[in-house]
């Protein structure tokens, strides 16, 4: 019985060809977005867990409060890890973990800036889960010097030797042992290091520093802890008391500010708080709406299949009779129904899979997924295991309606020819075709919003000028004697508009504990900080509010002039800020003390993410941290060349690497832009989707209305006013779908837009644009099969009435 | 094995009201030969219908093999005509997806007939048909007498007691025509049941007893004497 169902349904498609393609296409293009949607939600809610510890790996950050104003830190002390291992049974084991970028790698004549480069305890083989491909784990990071790369950096400097025992130079003066090779970290890793370096190496580095005993409020580096299978969170930190007398009150009362420890696992750290010094976080937002996406792709790919079968009611009519007839019961054309669109669904799934992996080969796609999604389909269990749920919802999802709609046709109406679709029927085709279209425009228009907020984001006036600028960075060992000069000499090139250096700028910045002068005396608070040269605020175009600039000509500048932002003035609640005071550095161990000369206006110096701080500038007493220029635009690659033949100059044998300030800004938008990537995606897949059931639909209606057009026609119609009348059907859909997709859009924009502190203003027209263009669009589709009722012989349609 | 009493059907679309069938009263003995006859739209194949239990009718009583069925639910109707009804159409309703051995063994395997069993009673049947050397084709690819043949052997393949033939000759050349007659006269001879509705009086002519329909009503009763190719009025039989 089942195999003469399986023959039939083949038979049935290959009879009904153009509906099969049809319905083959819109069925494979669904899936092919859900599988696609299915393994970037699968990577982005297994985030760490690949590790066999992952449940019990907690990673230690730290919350400071100084009055009402707190701040958590992912990062915690170099010493926290041991006295906590050493205070509790249940804390098994400790890893540290400082990782670096731009950290100078040689070996031979191969010389590259390498990035996520870590310092690290040995225990970290012990508590996370790596791949050793060479090395032993246990040894490999013990000794000062010894260095485990990943496979990748592995290949880049050694190709497939094995690089054991060969030595590579680290920052142009440190030689480390290779002592491991390791798999890659894989792309759903909340830290991805590239190579570690043992922290044994601090002992040579900083010999005169215990680390093992540095203040707990001073967090530099990752901790995690390794607990008991066991362990209970807010048991531990009901014990944790103990330990805040031991070792965090008496550091309390000397920095004034109140120590609270945050544990994290190491699961929830991708969608944990948002703590400063941070990996990038996963955003939520964007699960949602790919859920969202690939359920309503879903939805939309299982109507087609209901409206295609349905709209066939008539042919099959008279087969399901005949059967009936013969002896067939309802329950045997369930069965057989059920079985068409679960082997329509089987071929579409195939299609969808080879699909899928075309797609992920793609080198457009891979790159926008950053080629995190791995499309190994079939060696992994969880997608089998999924794909074969997708199967069985959309086959028998979709075939259930057409089952019981077919089964329930009686065989007398079948043969006598008196079948003929009910108004209602039509209704229910129509209704359904509408929800495909308000998705469509739905998220169509959502995706021309986030077009809108990132072109807003990328083309705001931050309040500084980062065109035009390039940034160079400087090491530790550069000739620091020779910069002031090649500086001074550089500025005279005719190219260069104007130049300066910094150890922070926009994009790059850092925070200072720091006393200030409030109301009631001094106050602390943490504030951003640059640390900047003189022709800072010129060369980034920052504009003065009042007071002065930083000025070469008064030497007392260096030691004690601040400028702040109008941010700054206007948190601290200053009506003349000029004169006011700041200091930094412990009470009992005070550092810069200096006075404000001047205010800038208020200017972004991070993503538009995130709002304006307060922020504080004071000079450099020792050059150093990058070089920033202002060149011509139109001279961008000699200025290039000038500086190119000065670095060698200023750091013989370094690389010469820069960076362009609006590119890193760009950058900052890359996740958002490659969202908004994928997202066009999927709404171009869900209008092609949604266009291919409405021509289902109006092959439903046409075929349906065909012996009304036909004596239309006998009566003087002409096929221009035949297809209007059908057209106008069309409009009605798309009106409706048009107003019903604008609170839908509106929603999931408000819903992705929280996420930004600058927010573009709605745009009302995409609406209108959206529409118009999917009118547009439906008209093309659904134009063959107007036109081709609109233009038949009446006499042949009526011939077979 | 058939009868009715005050049959009536009345079709009702929006407010309008069509008698397709007024008070029919009439009764098929097991192995008759009946041909219906009258003019289109008398009601011939709405008999045929509710006969067969395609239909149920609006008023009066329907009796099969000593049943009243005519209050029956479509389900208890589609077991009861299961095994013990086969239907022969004018436009033959084979389907187009299935081959000539496929429509045959439909009504086989709705009764759930073991595959072997299966197999061996539609090569019977096409063997006796003389269908075999078109077993493996669809219906597109044979001629019209052929596909009548081949819905004659679905109708017979579940050996039923009455086959129902709507204007069987309908769509057929007279050569093919004959060809399919000789088969139900075959058939009938053999102990089947046999009703048909025809336009034809010279197929009537095959048929034991015809009756004509007029309006809704059965007007006249003829049984004839087949051997003598003589016509008798109802009236007279019934003396």
């Amino acid at each position: 019985m089942f195999s003469n169902f399986f023959i039939f349904a083949f038979r049935l498609l290959r009879r009904d060809m153009l509906h099969s393609i049809i319905n083959t296409i819109g069925l494979s293009t669904g899936m092919a977005c859900c599988i696609i949607i299915m393994m970037y939600l699968q990577n982005e809610l297994t985030f760490d867990r690949y590790h066999q510890n992952a449940d019990h790996i907690y990673r230690v950050g730290i919350k400071i409060t100084m009055g009402d104003q707190s701040e958590g830190y992912a990062q915690s002390s170099w010493s926290i890890g041991k006295r906590l291992k050493d205070e509790y049974a249940e804390i098994k084991d400790y890893a540290r973990i400082e990782p670096f970028s731009g950290v100078l790698f040689e070996y031979r004549e191969k010389v590259f800036y390498e990035d996520q480069i870590a310092l690290a305890d040995p225990s970290i083989f012990n508590i996370f889960s790596f791949m050793f491909i060479y090395g032993d784990p246990a040894t490999c990071l013990k000794e000062p010097g010894n260095l485990v790369l990943t496979k990748t950096l592995a290949r880049k400097y050694f190709g497939d030797q094995n690089p054991i025992g060969k030595i590579i130079k680290l920052g142009n003066k440190y030689e480390c042992d290779v002592t491991a090779v390791v798999e890659d970290m894989p792309p759903n890793s909340h830290m991805r290091l590239n190579a570690f370096v043992a922290m044994a190496s601090l002992s040579v580095v900083a010999p005169k520093v215990d680390f093992d005993n540095l203040p707990l409020m001073e967090a530099d580096c990752y901790t995690f802890l390794l607990v008991d299978e066991d362990f209970s969170l807010n048991n531990f930190l009901k014990k944790f008391e103990s330990f805040r007398k031991k070792f965090i009150v008496e550091e309390e009362k000397r920095y004034r500010q109140k120590y609270d420890p945050i544990f994290l696992k190491l699961a929830d750290i991708h969608y944990g708080p948002d703590l400063r010094f941070d990996y990038p976080k996963g955003n939520k937002a964007y699960v949602y709406a790919f859920f969202t996406i690939g359920i309503f792709i879903l939805f939309l790919a299982c109507i087609n299949y209901i409206n295609l079968a349905t709209a066939r009611a008539l042919v099959r009519a008279r087969e399901i009779g005949i059967k009936k007839i013969l002896g067939a019961d309802r329950r045997h054309l369930v069965f057989q129904l059920l079985a068409e669109s679960l082997i329509a669904t089987m071929i579409a799934l195939l299609i969808a899979v080879v699909l899928v992996e075309l797609i992920m080969a793609a080198p457009f796609f891979n790159q926008l997924l950053n080629g995190s999604l791995q499309p190994d389909l079939l060696n992994n269990p969880y997608f089998l295991y999924g794909i074969l749920m997708l199967w069985l919802f959309i086959g028998l999802f979709s075939g259930l309606y057409p089952a019981l709609y077919f089964s329930s046709i009686l065989p007398v109406k079948a043969l006598c020819g008196t079948l003929t679709y009910a108004r209602s029927e039509y209704l229910i085709r129509r209704s359904l075709v509408t929800f495909q279209f308000v998705v469509s425009i739905a998220v169509a228009a959502f995706t021309l919003f986030m077009n809108v907020q990132i072109d807003y984001m990328r083309n705001r006036n931050m309040g500084f000028k980062k065109e035009n600028v390039l940034s160079i960075k400087l090491h530790d060992d550069a000739n620091f004697d020779k910069i002031p000069g090649i500086l001074k000499e550089l500025r005279h090139q005719p190219d260069i508009i104007s130049l300066t250096t910094a150890h922070t700028r926009p994009g790059r910045a850092w925070t200072n504990l720091i006393s200030v002068e409030g109301k009631n005396g001094m106050q602390e608070h943490n504030f951003y900080r640059f640390l900047v040269n003189y022709n800072f605020l010129e060369t980034l175009g920052i504009e003065l509010q009042q007071g002065r600039d930083f000025d070469e000509n008064r030497p007392s500048d260096k030691d004690k002039a601040v400028i702040v932002n109008e941010k700054f003035v206007e948190y601290m609640g200053w009506e003349n800020p000029i004169g006011k005071r700041l200091t930094k550095g412990l009470p009992d161990k005070p550092g810069f003390s200096g006075e404000v000369i001047g205010v800038v206006k208020n200017f972004n110096f991070y993503s538009l993410h995130y709002d304006i701080e307060p922020l504080w500038l004071s000079l450099q007493h020792k050059v150093g941290g990058s070089v920033i220029v202002r060149f011509k635009s139109e001279r961008r690659a000699q200025v290039i060349d000038i500086l190119k033949e000065n670095w060698k100059q200023i750091h013989p044998g370094y690389p010469f690497v820069y960076t362009f300030l609006d590119r890193e800004f760009d950058r900052f938008y890359d996740a958002d832009r490659k969202q908004n990537q994928l997202i066009n995606i999927f709404s171009f897949m869900c209008i092609v989707i949604s266009c291919l059931g409405l021509l289902g639909l109006t092959s439903f209606n046409t075929s349906r209305r065909i012996k009304e057009v036909a004596i239309r026609k006998i009566y003087g119609a002409s096929a221009t006013r035949i297809i209007l009348m059908l057209f106008k059907e069309i409009l009605h859909v798309m009106l409706l779908a048009s107003i019903l997709a604008i609170p839908l859009a509106l929603g999931f924009f408000h819903m992705w837009v929280r996420n930004f502190a600058y927010r573009s203003n709605i745009n009302y027209l995409i609406f209108f644009t959206t529409a118009a263009t999917a009118l547009i669009i439906a008209f093309l589709t659904a134009g063959y099969h107007c036109i081709r009722v609109a233009k038949a012989n009446p006499v042949d349609t009526l011939r077979h009435e | 094995m058939l009868q009715t009493k005050n049959l009536s059907k009345i079709f009702t679309t929006h407010e309008v009201e069509t008698t397709a069938l007024n008070n029919v009263n009439f009764e098929v003995q097991e192995g008759e030969f009946v041909a219906v006859m009258g003019p289109s739209g008398c009601g011939k194949s709405t008999l045929l219908h509710i006969a067969g239990m395609l239909d149920n009718p609006t008023n009066g009583e329907y009796y099969f093999m000593g049943e009243e069925v005519s209050g029956y639910s479509e389900r208890k109707r589609a077991r009861l005509r299961k095994g013990n009804i086969g239907f022969v159409f004018q436009s033959f309703n084979l389907i187009d997806e299935l081959t000539v051995f496929e429509n045959i063994e439909l009504p086989l395997l709705y009764l759930g007939v073991l595959a072997k069993d299966r197999n061996k009673r539609v090569d019977d049947i096409l063997e006796q048909l003389e269908l075999v050397p078109r077993k493996n084709h669809f219906p597109q690819q044979i001629s019209g007498g052929q596909q009548q043949r081949v819905a004659v052997a679905r109708a017979l393949i579940a050996n039923p007691r009455v086959i129902l033939a709507d204007e069987p000759t309908g769509n057929l050349d007279s050569s093919h025509g004959d060809e399919v007659m000789k088969l139900l006269v075959d058939l009938n001879e053999n102990g089947t049941t046999v009703i048909m509705v025809t336009h034809s009086p010279a197929y009537a002519d095959y048929a034991n007893r015809v009756i004509h329909l007029f309006d809704g009503h059965i007007v006249t009763e003829n049984l004839k004497d087949k051997y003598n190719k003589h016509m008798q009025p109802l009236s007279e039989v019934t003396g």
